[in-house]
């Protein structure tokens, strides 16, 4: 009996690997992704230019322009120094890693700092010790040798004088007739490599802008006028550029604020003091910390019912058609005088799986490829994270077992399906309410896993289709044991009972030779015959 | 010898149709045995429940000593009426797998299947796939994956249908080469000229009912032999004879007249001669004719000419 489960499981698996079909839905996903992440850093690559931007502060005093300058810098920095420490999490030694990253008591602070944990303080020292050069020099030393060489997000903003020969007294007056000249192109800037360049955009510091008032917030010098600090461009300047620069316009003001407000410059130490929060759960007697891994429980039932509609929609037009194209070119009746149609149906699951599991594997060994070439190493950080969480995490077993049952529940009914087809418009049409269902048994689940152990929940883990869903999503809540038993074997009797249906609809369809069945006439054999 | 296969009082109902009414056969080990019947007479139906695809409503049935063919499937080949293949398999390919389901190691299969597609002419077409062979190779191919484990018993449905005079010819000498290597053959067909040639007995069914089960020779008997005797005489002098059933005249060329003389029983040609010669009868032409298996057919099942055939098998 496994002898010929196994040579049909074998038979459905070579048949599918070797059609066109197959290596083309093999590649097609990897070149989306490598697509997806080349073609835009290419175009970027090709079509990026650096933004010339001055700033121009009309203020008496020069209160704003250096700052906002200083702070565009210190940005930059902080992305580069950012981008240095998740290329450090990515590629370190395992001995200088814990669950929660990179290990505090063996590297330097400034590799434990992510993005958000930047202080200006770390980019005033990136800014002053030599930039990227320095920050390599300090990362270096845990990165494992053969790793890929970082790769940083270019910059694309390049700070510049306003040309002296634009009339000062017209930026005030007229601002538009003075910079259009420049900011269309017609007029450029003379670099010192002896190129000349557009200026993309003028950043003007009204007159107006004042120091801040001691006494009251509402004195703010620019306060109630929305043209204190004006950015000219031609219309196409880059949105993340504009987010940039209008982050620092936004940092100096408030922190001149700050300071104007409360009179004195150490009200800014705070600013980059991080509470010491620490969340906890009780899982364990004491009490212990949450990790990165417990993000597992909410991330990983959501991200595996989906992967089984993926693996199911992949796979569900192969099981249908299969089974359709063995009854109308008639080879079924050899078959079934072969083999029994339970083990030809239990074959061509386990055959179908074995597709799927391919193409799965063969699409998460392409998109680390991918992201290995790419050289991302937030990617690779983010990958290797969520490798580690998954492998490691204890609800896993529990919720491979749903993924198994659920897969196998609606693989038995495309069996089914196919079974009942006689052309491919009847798998067209019969598989559109199946596909339905498939997307609105995950949303329903979803809706009641709020409360993993309540009594909705509990009456779906034992509902046939939806039971593999719901343990899934309860699996990190400790179901009741009786749940989890229970649910299994009801979905293990509705595969039986799948199966066994799709064999004797299949083996019944040998009788309509040349003359395809109503879905009515199958059913009433199935009913009637023994 | 305990006979290969053995349907007794079979009844098969599909809804209220009766399909087969008390069908009760039984082939012998070695035997060629032919399944007759108009189309819709209920062989197909037989044969899938020899084979155990459909299960009857009532009887017995027992195929080389098992009470279900799935049983011993690996040591059955059959084609059924209606074939198709894997369209994009290879011929080899879609014969070594059909081999392997009979229980032939993979090696072995595809070994045994390119022997086949040598000796029957297909050897250049082993690697192309199905769907590229003209139809009449194609149905070779599903013929050789009949054959490829070496059965005991070979059940073909109306294996000649659709093959042109040659390939029906390499067929029926495939099958005297299986009857030779001592297999045992069950075959159906309303092509009475190829069960006269190949079969040791035959099954005559209609309408789900054994009509005649028996060899060609004892089949023939069932209708009587006929003459035909050219004379320019008066041959009513013949009736005397008790052998001589009714005589007509069926052609007339100037004097001569073609007479045909059914027997009632066996009358040698001797003693005809010898009346006609003592009865001053003279004898221009003569010719025995003796009833072929589709004359027979025809009186056996030519009453149902008209009765509506049923939908299914």
């Amino acid at each position: 009996m496994m002898r010929s489960i196994t040579l049909i499981a074998r038979h459905e698996f070579i048949e599918a690997v070797r059609s066109k079909s197959f290596l083309f839905s093999l590649f097609l996903i990897p070149a989306m992704m490598a697509v997806g992440m080349f073609v835009p850093r290419w175009l970027e690559q090709k079509t990026s230019i650096v933004r010339n931007v001055a700033v121009e502060d009309m203020t008496v005093d020069g209160l704003y322009g250096a700052a906002i300058r200083q702070a565009l810098e210190r940005a930059e920095a902080k992305e580069a120094l950012a981008d240095i420490t998740s290329y450090v999490r990515a590629y370190a030694y395992p001995e200088y890693k814990t669950a929660r990253g990179l290990d505090p008591e063996k590297v330097p602070p400034l590799l434990l700092k992510r993005r958000s944990d930047m202080t200006d303080a770390d980019a005033d020292a990136y800014l002053e010790n030599g930039g990227l050069a320095w920050a390599i020099n300090i990362a270096m030393p845990f990165v494992k040798p053969g790793s890929p060489p970082p790769v940083l997000e270019p910059s694309n903003l390049r700070l510049v004088d306003l040309p002296p020969s634009i009339d000062r007294a017209a930026l005030r007056t007229a601002p538009a007739d003075a910079l259009r000249p420049w900011l269309k192109g017609e007029q450029r800037l003379q670099m010192d490599e002896g190129a000349d360049e557009k200026l993309h955009a003028v950043m003007l510091i009204q007159p107006d802008a004042r120091p801040v008032a001691p006494d009251s917030l509402s004195a703010l010098g620019y306060g109630g006028a929305d043209d204190v600090v004006q950015l000219w461009s031609d219309g196409a300047l880059k949105s993340s550029l504009s987010s940039r620069l209008e982050d620092a316009v936004d940092d100096v003001f408030q922190k001149k604020a700050l300071i104007g407000f409360l009179g004195d410059e150490g009200v800014l130490e705070p600013l980059s003091f991080k509470a010491p929060l620490m969340e906890l759960d009780i899982s364990a007697p004491k009490g212990r910390s949450l990790t990165p891994g417990d993000m597992i429980a909410q991330f990983l039932p959501q991200a595996l019912s989906w992967l089984l509609i993926y693996f199911l929609y992949i796979n569900m037009f192969m099981l249908m058609s299969n089974t359709m194209e063995e009854k109308s070119s008639r080879i079924i009746e050899v078959l079934v005088s072969s083999v029994t149609p339970n083990q030809l149906m239990v074959g061509k699951l386990l055959g179908s799986s074995l597709v799927a599991i391919t193409m799965f594997a063969f699409s998460i060994g392409a998109f680390i490829a991918v992201i290995m070439m790419a050289g991302g190493s937030a990617f690779v950080e983010f990958s290797s994270i969520l490798m580690g969480l998954i492998v490691g995490s204890p609800i896993l077993p529990a919720m491979l077992i749903n993924f198994v049952l659920g897969y196998f529940l609606f693989a038995g009914i495309f069996l089914t399906l196919g079974a009942f087809c006689e052309n491919s418009r009847d798998v067209q049409n019969l598989s559109t309410p199946m596909v339905i269902l498939m997307l609105v048994v995950p949303f329903v689940v979803s809706a009641f896993a709020d409360d993993p152990n309540g009594a909705s929940a509990r009456i779906l883990s034992w509902l046939p289709f939806f039971g593999p869903f719901m343990m899934m999503a309860r699996a990190a809540a400790e179901p009741a044991l009786i749940d989890v038993i229970g649910s299994v074997i009801v979905q293990l009797i509705t595969i039986v009972v799948i199966l066994w249906g799709s064999g004797k609809v299949f083996r019944l369809a040998v009788l309509f030779s040349g003359k395809p069945p109503k879905i009515s006439q199958l059913l009433s054999f199935v009913r009637s015959s023994r | 010898m305990a006979p290969v296969i053995a349907l007794s009082h079979i009844q098969k109902y599909y809804g209220d149709q009766l399909a087969l009414d008390d069908l009760s056969l039984s082939v012998e080990p070695g035997e060629v045995f032919g399944f007759l019947g108009q189309n819709g007479a209920g062989k197909s139906t037989s044969i899938r429940i020899l084979l155990g695809i459909i299960d009857p409503d009532g009887g017995s049935r027992q195929v080389l000593g098992a009470p279900t063919a799935l049983e011993v499937s690996q040591r059955i080949g059959y084609l059924p009426e209606e074939r198709g293949l894997y369209k994009r398999m290879s011929a080899e390919r879609v014969i070594a797998y059909l081999g392997q389901l009979k229980g032939m190691d993979a090696a072995s299969a595809l070994e045994q299947a390119r022997i086949l597609l040598q000796r029957y002419g297909l050897g250049e077409a082993a690697k192309k796939r199905v769907q590229q062979l003209s139809k009449g190779m194609a149905q070779k191919v599903q013929v050789l994956s009949t054959l490829v484990h070496d059965p005991d018993l070979l059940i073909l449905d109306e294996p000649f249908s659709g093959l042109d005079p040659v390939n029906q010819q390499v067929l029926e000498g495939l099958v005297g080469d299986m009857k030779r290597a001592g297999k045992t053959i069950l075959f159906s067909t309303h092509v009475m000229q190829h069960a006269e040639r190949l079969c040791d007995r035959v099954c005559i069914i209609a309408h789900g009912r054994d009509v005649f089960t028996g060899t060609v020779a004892e089949a023939r008997a069932l209708l009587p032999s006929r003459m035909i005797l050219r004379t320019a005489d008066d041959i009513a002098p013949l009736k005397a004879l008790p052998e001589v059933g009714q005589i007509s005249a069926i052609r007339q060329a100037g004097a001569l007249v073609d007479y045909e003389i059914e027997t009632l029983s066996h009358l040698s040609v001797e003693r005809l001669v010898a009346f006609c010669a003592e009865k001053a009868i003279g004898i221009d032409y003569f010719t025995m004719i003796e009833p072929s298996l589709h004359d027979v057919f025809v009186h056996l099942v030519g009453d149902d000419q008209n009765r509506p055939l049923g939908d299914v098998a």
